[in-house]
C-alpha cells in the first residue's frame, strides 16, 4: 500500500476556495496563506470566512468584478464544497466568526443543520488583530469560541499606507514611526495563550509542511479558539525584491524573531525551525535584505555594511530575537 | 497646430486650463512624479494647482491613474480629467489595460518607451506632440533597477517649459526629502534627472480621424460616463499579469518529466495558477496560468528544486494589442 502523502502534499491536491485574479502585490505572502486556508477547508464540510478589513479583504473583494473566493460554479447542495465569505470592519472578523459558529450550533441543536458542521476561519491582519482589535481577539478567546484565527502579520498597516502597529520590529521603519520605535513588540503569542486559546501557533507558509498541519490542526480544533500567527513579509511595505518572500519568511523563524511554534492547551508545545543559540543566523542577514531596516544595515557588495553608530541597536534586535526564543519555549512548557 | 510649451502657456493666458493626465502601475512612482511636478508649479506665483492621484485598493503593480489640473486664478473643477491636455504613459505595461490617450484627440503625449516617437505615435495612434524617453533604461543605469518616474519627470518638466529643469529637480528632491527616501537613492535620482533632461526625443504628428481617442457620447439612459475607478477596474476581466515588471514572464519547462511532484511550487504560488495532475507522489506540475494571472512575484523559482522555472526577457507579456475600457 503507497504511504500516505504529507500534510501539505495533500492539501496541494485539494480544490482552492482562493483563486487567481486577485489584486494583491506580486509575491504577498496573505495569498499563500489564503491558499492554503481555501485548500485546508476542502474537506467536506461548510466554510465560512470572515474577513476584518486589511489588504487581504480590500483586495480580494473588489467590486465588480474582483471576486477571488470561491470553489467555481458548485450547486448549492454541496454543502461540502460551499464557501461563505462576511467582512466587516477593522476589528470585528472574531466576533463574527464566533456569532456564525453559534448559529451554526444553535441550527444543528434544533435539527435544521444535518450536514457536519461548518468551518468557521477568520482572517485578520496584525494591525486589526492586534492593534484596533485586540480586546475584540482576547474576549473572543477567553470565551472559547470556536472557531480558527490567522493573523496575518506584516507588522504593519499596509492597507491604509504602512502605518506603524505594535507588532513591529525595533526600529523598523515605517510611516509614522520613522526609523522606528526601539521598544520591543508586544508578545502576540503570550496573549493568545495567556487568554486561554485551545490551540496556539505560529508559523510561516515558507515551512509548507510544518504549516499545512498547523493549518489543519487549527481548523480542527473544536473545543476553543485556535489562534494561528502567520509572519507575512510585505513586498511593498518592507521594501524587498522579487523572490525573497519564502526566503525572508525563512529567515524570520531562524533569526529567531518570528519563530515556527505551535502549542496546545494542556500539552507541551514546541519551537521549531531556530537553530540552537550559537548556530542561529544573526538578524543581520534578515534586515539587510528590507529597505525598511536601510538606516541599521544594508548590503554593499554582498557584504553587511552595519551604519557607523548604530551597532548598539542592531545588538539591542539581536537581543530581543533571542530573548524572543527564550520566551516561546517558555509558553511551549506553560 | 503645435503641442509645444508656447501652446500650452497660451491655453493658460487664454483662461483655460492645462489638464494632466498619468497611467502607471502602483509602485511604480507616479504619484512621485505628480506630486513632484505639481509642487515645482506651485511656486510659480499667479498658477493654482490641483493634484489627485488617483489611489484605488489595488496593490503593487495594479492599474493607477493620476490627475493635475492647473490653470490661471482658481481651479474651481473637482472632478476626474477625462480629456487631458498632456497624457503621460509611465509604463508601458499599464497601456496594455487602458487607453492612455482616453478623451485626447490631439495633445502632448510623455511615454516612458525606448521607442522613437514616430513609433511611439503609430503603435498609440497619437496625434500631436509625442515625447518619447528612455526612462526605464534609465533607471536601471542609474538605480540599477527599471523605474522609470523620474525620467518621465524630466521629460515632462523639458515638454511643458512652465517651469526650469533645476526648479523641477529641486521640487524633486524636495518631495523625495519629505518621503524619508534614503539619501543615497536621493543623490542617484538627482543624477538620472539631469541626465534625463536631454534624453528625450520629440515627434509632431498631424492630427487625423484615426488618432481621435475621445468617447462617444455617454449613455443614454445613465448619462454619465463610468467612473475612474470601474473604468480602470474593469478594463480587463480579472487578468493579473499586468502587475509583474515589464520585459520579463515566467516559463515553465520540463520537456524531460523531472518533475517529481514534490508539490513545493503548488504551495508556494501567492496566485494559486500551477496547473498540475494529481499522483501517488503529489502534484505532477504540467504548467501554469503565465499569461493571464502571473505576477512574476519569483516565488516558483524560488522554491523548484529542479530549476524548472524560468525568468525570460520577452518585450510584451503575451501577444496581441488589448482593447480600452
Amino acid at each position: 500500500m503507497a504511504r500516505p502523502l504529507p500534510t501539505f502534499k495533500e492539501h496541494a491536491l485539494r480544490e482552492d476556495a482562493f483563486v487567481e485574479g486577485h489584486a494583491l502585490c506580486p509575491g504577498c505572502m496573505e495569498a499563500v496563506t489564503f491558499h492554503e486556508v481555501g485548500r485546508a477547508t476542502d474537506n467536506g464540510k461548510k466554510t465560512v470566512l470572515t474577513l476584518g478589513t486589511f489588504c487581504g479583504e480590500v483586495s480580494t473583494l473588489m467590486y465588480p468584478n474582483l471576486i477571488s473566493w470561491g470553489r467555481g460554479p458548485q450547486s448549492p447542495e454541496l454543502f461540502g464544497k460551499s464557501l461563505g465569505v462576511m467582512h466587516n470592519v477593522f476589528e470585528s472578523s472574531p466576533t463574527i466568526a464566533e456569532a456564525v459558529r453559534d448559529v451554526a450550533t444553535v441550527l444543528e441543536g434544533v435539527g435544521a443543520w444535518k450536514a457536519p458542521s461548518p468551518n468557521v476561519v477568520a482572517l485578520s491582519g496584525d494591525g486589526g488583530a492586534l492593534a484596533i482589535g485586540l480586546r475584540s481577539l482576547l474576549h473572543t478567546i477567553q470565551r472559547r469560541a470556536r472557531i480558527a484565527i490567522f493573523v496575518q502579520m506584516n507588522e504593519v498597516f499596509a492597507n491604509t499606507g504602512f502605518q506603524f502597529s505594535p507588532t513591529a520590529l525595533p526600529f523598523a521603519d515605517s510611516s509614522t514611526a520613522p526609523g522606528g520605535l526601539p521598544e520591543d513588540p508586544i508578545d502576540h503569542v503570550g496573549l493568545a495563550i495567556a487568554a486561554g486559546a485551545a490551540f496556539v501557533a505560529q508559523g510561516s507558509p515558507a515551512f509548507a509542511p510544518f504549516f499545512a498541519e498547523v493549518a489543519e490542526e487549527a481548523i480542527n480544533t473544536s473545543n476553543g479558539t485556535a489562534v494561528v500567527f502567520v509572519p507575512s513579509p510585505c513586498i511593498a511595505g518592507w521594501k524587498f525584491e522579487e523572490g525573497l518572500t519564502a526566503e525572508l519568511g525563512k529567515l524570520a523563524s531562524q533569526t529567531g524573531l518570528f519563530p515556527c511554534f505551535r502549542k496546545r492547551a494542556g500539552e507541551p508545545g514546541e519551537v521549531k525551525h531556530v537553530p540552537e543559540k550559537g548556530k542561529r543566523p544573526p538578524v543581520e542577514q534578515y534586515l539587510v535584505k528590507q529597505r525598511r531596516f536601510e538606516h541599521l544595515a544594508r548590503l554593499v557588495d554582498g557584504e553587511i555594511r552595519v551604519t557607523p553608530g548604530r551597532e548598539g541597536d542592531l545588538a539591542k534586535l539581536q537581543s530581543y530575537a533571542d530573548r524572543n526564543v527564550e520566551r516561546l519555549k517558555k509558553w511551549a512548557a506553560f | 497646430m503645435t503641442i509645444d510649451a508656447q501652446f500650452l502657456r497660451q491655453r493658460l493666458e487664454s483662461g483655460a486650463s492645462v489638464d494632466v493626465r498619468g497611467d502607471g502601475k502602483a509602485g511604480g512612482g507616479l504619484v512621485l512624479v505628480m506630486q513632484s511636478f505639481g509642487a515645482a508649479l506651485a511656486t510659480h506665483p499667479e498658477l493654482d494647482v490641483q493634484d489627485w492621484p488617483l489611489f484605488s485598493s489595488a496593490r503593487k503593480g495594479a492599474n493607477v491613474r493620476a490627475y493635475l489640473r492647473l490653470a490661471r486664478g482658481e481651479v474651481l473643477t473637482a472632478c476626474q480629467i477625462t480629456s487631458p491636455t498632456v497624457a503621460v504613459l509611465m509604463n508601458e505595461a499599464a497601456g496594455e489595460e487602458v487607453d492612455f490617450a482616453e478623451g485626447t484627440h490631439e495633445a502632448l503625449y510623455v511615454v516612458n518607451t525606448p521607442a522613437s516617437p514616430e513609433e511611439a505615435a503609430q503603435k498609440y495612434r497619437l496625434g500631436g506632440r509625442v515625447v518619447t524617453v528612455s526612462a526605464d533604461q534609465l533607471g536601471q543605469k542609474y538605480l540599477g533597477r527599471p523605474l522609470g518616474n523620474v525620467g518621465v519627470l524630466a521629460a515632462l518638466v523639458h515638454a511643458t517649459g512652465f517651469v526650469s529643469p533645476d526648479a523641477g529637480l529641486e521640487s524633486l528632491l524636495h518631495v523625495m526629502k519629505k518621503r524619508r527616501i534614503p539619501q543615497r537613492l536621493v543623490d542617484q535620482n538627482a543624477e538620472l534627472f539631469r541626465a534625463a533632461l536631454t534624453e528625450s526625443r520629440v515627434g509632431d504628428f498631424p492630427a487625423d480621424p484615426s488618432t481621435d481617442h475621445r468617447r462617444p457620447a455617454a449613455h443614454p439612459k445613465t448619462d454619465v460616463p463610468a467612473g475612474a475607478q470601474s473604468a480602470l477596474r474593469t478594463s480587463r476581466k480579472n487578468r493579473t499579469s499586468g502587475y509583474g515588471r515589464p520585459g520579463v514572464r515566467v516559463e515553465f519547462h520540463d520537456e524531460t518529466n523531472r518533475c517529481n511532484g514534490c508539490s513545493l511550487c503548488v504551495v508556494a504560488c501567492p496566485e494559486g495558477i500551477i496547473e498540475f495532475t494529481p499522483d501517488p507522489r503529489g502534484a505532477l506540475v504540467t504548467g501554469a496560468k503565465f499569461d493571464d494571472f502571473c505576477k512574476v512575484c519569483r516565488e516558483c523559482i524560488a522554491s523548484c528544486p529542479l530549476d524548472l522555472f524560468h525568468e525570460v526577457e520577452t518585450p510584451m507579456r503575451r501577444e496581441g494589442v488589448l482593447e480600452s475600457a
